[in-house]
C-alpha cells in the first residue's frame, strides 16, 4: 500500500466558553487527538498537563468579562508533533516577570508557565488582542522513525495555526 | 471522570487527631476548589494533621497544586502538617518540576503517610494543650 501521508495530518479549531468546566473538555479533547500520532504516552500527557495550564490560565486571568468571553483552542496535529495554540480575551501579562520556583519554595501561583516550559519542547506567549499561548510537543527524538534532528514542525504563515473556514 | 473527596478520621500514636482526605478523580481549574472546600473544612475543624490520597488521581494541574500548598500551609500554622500519599509516577514529576517534592512529604500509601505524621508531629503536644498554662 502507498502511503501518501495525505490522512497523517489533522487540524481544527475549538471555541470554548471561558468556564472552568470547559478546560477538561478541552484537555481530553487534546488527549484523543494526540493518541492518533506516533507521541508517547508520556509525551502525550506532557501535552494535555501544558494545555490545560494554558487553558487555566485563560480562564482564570485571561477572561475580563468572565464567562462572557471566549477561550479558542486550535490545534495542527502531525505523525511527530502535535502544536496547539490557546487564544484569550485578556490584557496580556509578562511571562518574564514569571521566575521559576525554587525547591522547596511553597508560592501562591505562578506554575503554571513553568510547568508549560518544562514539559513543551517550546513554548510561546506573545500578544495579540489577547494573550495568544503556542505549545509545540514532538516526538522524541532517537526513538525509531522519529524525524531527522533539527526537523521543526512549521504551520502555514509566519507563526500561526491553520485555523480552517 | 466523576470527581470526589472522601474523609476518614484516623489517630497518631500521641494521640492527636489525623484525617485522611481520598482523592478520587482529575485534580484541575474546575474540581480544584472541592479539594479546597474540604481542606478548609479541616482547618475549621481543628484538623491540622492531614494525609492527602492522591492513589485514585490521574491528573493534577497548577491550580490543584495551589490547593495542596494552601493545606500545608494552613496544616503547619496550626502545628500540624499534610502528607500526600500515593501519587501516580505522573503528578510526582509534576512535584519535582516544580520543586515542591521538597517542600512536601511525599509517600507511597496512606499506612507510610500516617507513619510520617507520627514521625513530624512526634513530641508536639496535643493541640488543646498549646498555648495553655
Amino acid at each position: 500500500m502507498n502511503d501518501c501521508g495525505v490522512n497523517r495530518y489533522r487540524w481544527g479549531r475549538l471555541d470554548i466558553p471561558s468556564r472552568p468546566e470547559c478546560v477538561p473538555v478541552v484537555r481530553h479533547a487534546i488527549a484523543r487527538l494526540a493518541q492518533q500520532t506516533s507521541l508517547s504516552a508520556e509525551e502525550r500527557g506532557d501535552l494535555d498537563l501544558a494545555v490545560t495550564e494554558a487553558c487555566a490560565n485563560a480562564v482564570r486571568h485571561g477572561s475580563p468579562q468572565r464567562e462572557r468571553n471566549t477561550v479558542c483552542v486550535a490545534y495542527f496535529a502531525g505523525p511527530d508533533a502535535v502544536l496547539v495554540e490557546i487564544r484569550d480575551q485578556g490584557g496580556g501579562f509578562s511571562a518574564a516577570a514569571k521566575a521559576p520556583p525554587a525547591a522547596g519554595e511553597l508560592r501562591d501561583g505562578g506554575y503554571g508557565i513553568h510547568i508549560m516550559r518544562q514539559v513543551m519542547d517550546d513554548v510561546e506567549i506573545a500578544w495579540q488582542g489577547g494573550t495568544v499561548v503556542r505549545l509545540l510537543k514532538r516526538r522524541r527524538q532517537g526513538r525509531p522513525g522519529a524525524p531527522a534532528r533539527g526537523a521543526t514542525l512549521v504551520a502555514p504563515g509566519p507563526g500561526r495555526l491553520p485555523v480552517p473556514a | 471522570m466523576d470527581f470526589s473527596v472522601a474523609t476518614k478520621d484516623a489517630a497518631l500514636a500521641n494521640g492527636q487527631p489525623a484525617v485522611v482526605a481520598e482523592v478520587v478523580g482529575e485534580v484541575d481549574v474546575y474540581t480544584a476548589p472541592r479539594l479546597k472546600d474540604r481542606l478548609l473544612q479541616f482547618e475549621r475543624e481543628g484538623k491540622r494533621n492531614i494525609v492527602v490520597d492522591l492513589a485514585q488521581v490521574g491528573f493534577i494541574d497548577s491550580v490543584g497544586l495551589g490547593v495542596l500548598i494552601g493545606g500545608l500551609r494552613r496544616a503547619r500554622a496550626g502545628g500540624g502538617t499534610l502528607v500526600l500519599a500515593g501519587p501516580n509516577p505522573r503528578i510526582r514529576r509534576i512535584l519535582d518540576i516544580t520543586g515542591l517534592s521538597s517542600a512536601f512529604t511525599v509517600v507511597q500509601d496512606v499506612p507510610e503517610a500516617l507513619e510520617a505524621l507520627n514521625r513530624e508531629v512526634a513530641g508536639s503536644k496535643p493541640a488543646a494543650a498549646q498555648g495553655g498554662t
